[in-house]
This record gives C-alpha cells, sequence and structure tokens, in this order.
C-alpha cells in the first residue's frame, strides 16, 4: 500500500506544465516549462555575450573574460582537431550547443521539486525545472543536427551521397560482376540497401537524442527516489532516532548523486558537442577516388 | 487474475531484467575502457593525463546505452504504457 503510494507518487512529480491545443491528440501539446526555460536561458546567453562585448579588453584578460576565453579556446581546438574542412558555421554552432545543454543540465541543481513549490503558489499544477528532462528538447536539438547532416550531404557531394544511400553495403554485386544475373541480383538487393542505410542514418540522431535525454531523466528519477529513502510518513515523526537517521542518510546519499550527476551534465554536454561535430565532418569529408 | 494484475506483475519483472541489464552491460564496458587505459598509462606512463582525459569521454559515450535503457525502465515503472 504504502509501496503503491510511493510509485504513483513519483510518477505524480513526473508530470509537465502542459498546455493542450488540442485534449484529444496527444502531439498537439506544449510542455510550457521547457519553453519558458529555455527561451529564458537564451535570452541570458544573448544578454550576457552583449554585455560582454561592450567591456572587451585587449592585451592581457580578466575575470569573465579571461574564462570565457578559455572556454572559447578549449572549443576551438576541440572543432580544429575533429573537423578537417573550412567552415565557419561549425566552431559557434559547437560552443552555442555546448554552452546550451550546459546551462539547461545546471538547473538541476536546484532541488528536485523546488520549482513546484513556486509554481503551485500560482495556480500550475506541475513545472519541471530542467529542460533537458522532457523527451521534446533533445530530440528537437537532435533533429536538427540531422536535418543540418543532411543539407551538407546534398550540397557538397549529393551523387556521392545518393550511391551510398543506395549501393552500400552489397556493391559489388552490382559493380563489379560481369555476370548479368548477378547485375540483376544487385539491383533487387538496392532496396535492402537503402533500409539498411537509413536505419544507420536514423540511429545517430536518435541515439544522440536519447542519450541526453536518457542520463537527464534517470538522474531526476534517482532523486525522487532518494528523497523517497526517507522511512517516516510525516513530518511530525521526523524528529524521531529512525527519522534523523534515514533522513541523514538521505541527505548524504542525495549529495553524492547530486555530485556525480553534476559531472554527468557537463559531460553528456561535451559528448553531444563532439559528436555533433563528428558527424558534420563525416558530411564534410571531400569525396576520393 | 485480472489482466491489470498480470499486465504488472509482467512490467515487475521486465523491468529487474533491464535494469539487471543495465547494470551487467555498464560495468563490463567500463571494465574494458579501464584496463585499457591502464595499459597505455603502464606502457607511457606521460601520456597520463591525455589518456585519463579520453578516458572519461569514452566512458561517457559507452555509458549512454544503459542510461538509455534505465530511462525505458523507469518509464514502464512508474507510468506504465502498458496499462490502458
Amino acid at each position: 500500500m504504502a509501496g503503491q503510494e510511493h510509485s504513483s507518487g513519483i510518477a505524480e512529480h513526473l508530470q509537465y506544465w502542459t498546455y493542450s491545443f488540442d485534449k484529444s491528440n496527444p502531439f498537439m501539446q506544449i510542455h510550457l516549462d521547457t519553453m519558458l526555460l529555455t527561451i529564458l536561458v537564451a535570452l541570458g546567453l544573448i544578454v550576457f555575450s552583449l554585455w560582454l562585448r561592450g567591456r572587451l579588453v585587449a592585451g592581457a584578460p580578466t575575470g569573465v573574460q579571461n574564462f570565457m576565453e578559455s572556454v572559447i579556446e578549449f572549443i576551438n581546438q576541440t572543432v580544429k582537431d575533429n573537423f578537417s574542412v573550412n567552415n565557419p558555421l561549425i566552431a559557434p554552432l559547437a560552443m552555442t550547443i555546448f554552452i546550451f545543454i550546459l546551462l539547461c543540465n545546471l538547473f538541476d541543481i536546484l532541488p528536485a521539486y523546488l520549482m513546484h513549490h513556486i509554481a503551485a503558489l500560482f495556480g500550475l499544477h506541475a513545472f519541471r525545472q530542467v529542460p533537458t528532462n522532457d523527451l521534446n528538447l533533445p530530440v528537437a536539438m537532435a533533429i536538427s543536427i540531422f536535418l543540418l547532416v543532411l543539407y551538407y550531404e546534398f550540397k557538397l557531394k549529393p551523387l556521392h551521397f545518393l550511391k551510398e544511400l543506395l549501393l552500400q553495403p552489397f556493391a559489388a554485386l552490382l559493380l563489379d560482376s560481369k555476370n548479368p544475373v548477378v547485375k540483376v541480383l544487385g539491383v533487387l538487393l538496392i532496396p535492402l540497401n537503402l533500409t539498411l542505410k537509413l536505419i544507420e542514418e536514423f540511429a545517430k540522431p536518435l541515439s544522440l537524442a536519447f542519450r541526453l535525454f536518457g542520463n537527464m531523466f534517470a538522474g531526476e528519477v534517482i532523486f525522487l527516489l532518494i528523497a523517497s529513502l526517507l522511512l517516516v510518513h510525516n513530518v511530525h515523526d521526523l524528529s524521531s532516532v529512525g527519522g534523523v537517521v534515514s533522513g541523514v542518510l538521505g541527505l548524504l546519499v542525495g549529495l553524492g548523486w547530486s555530485l556525480f550527476h553534476m559531472f554527468i551534465g557537463l559531460l553528456q554536454a561535451f559528448i553531444f558537442m563532439i559528436l555533433s561535430v563528428v558527424y558534420l565532418s563525416i558530411a564534410h569529408q571531400p569525396v576520393e577516388h | 487474475m485480472d489482466p491489470h494484475t498480470i499486465i504488472t506483475a509482467a512490467t515487475a519483472i521486465s523491468v529487474g531484467v533491464i535494469l539487471a541489464a543495465a547494470g551487467l552491460g555498464s560495468a563490463i564496458g567500463w571494465g574494458l575502457i579501464c584496463s585499457k587505459t591502464l595499459e597505455g598509462i603502464a606502457r607511457q606512463p606521460e601520456m597520463r593525463p591525455q589518456l585519463m582525459f579520453n578516458m572519461f569521454i569514452f566512458a561517457g559515450l559507452m555509458e549512454s546505452f544503459p542510461f538509455i535503457i534505465m530511462a525505458f525502465a523507469l518509464w514502464f515503472l512508474f507510468a506504465n504504457p502498458f496499462i490502458a
């Protein structure tokens, strides 16, 4: 009974502040808390950049400029190591991805239910404070990267890309043999080639999205599970010995997991950035003969 | 037994199996990555910072699959799609 209460309690903590255009269609919904927080982060970044631009100093930088220069140097080095062609879009894109995902993940420092309590004062029924918790945000970013990769593939080497889609991996049958029967077999295998290549092409953005989502979502649920480690059922019992012991235990475990989760948030932002740069660099590889 | 009980019981068992697989895969993956890193450090001690840095990056990449299936397992556990 208490177990079921706990699990339904956790499930109800995983609701979003949604606005439904059409209640019968589960796709016509907007998660307003995610939208609000991402717009806030983006506006904050723009305002910060404009403010920093006003006080740039050539020569020996100090303070905020020093920190931002080290970040930019780090991203510059990473992009230079992984991207061999010249494209002025990639490094700013990498920096935007890294800093944006990092800032969104940093919202997890707040206690898991804090924004919900604040939002309840305004009459909202739910508010999740980590935007990357929501499946929509990582999938949207991964779809953007996927569309960019497709755009560059079609722009820079359309014929090669088409040949790759239709003829890999069973290319030798069609191209190298002299026997016309084997050539016909090669043509018949084109749908199979296309299927395999499409699965491989779609697996990349899907894994990109789910990696980020899975890490952040699982982290949040573990925070909620740690909170339910408190073995007492009301606040009045917290002062008992059992209450104090389980409270301290929950605090220590929660602290440990919080530090680890911050590290994971940083690492996943970095991995998203590096994988986007690597996928784009694959799309930019010149065709060798 | 009514269908709701059967589905809940089956979900519980499957969540256990999924989490066991996640733990197993993650542990074995980390073990392989760290053992190769240690071999590399033993061969060339001056490469230690490079190797450690790369170890964390690739371990974060490999850690993604256990996290993905753990997210699925938690979804089955708390917002079970098989019920209704």
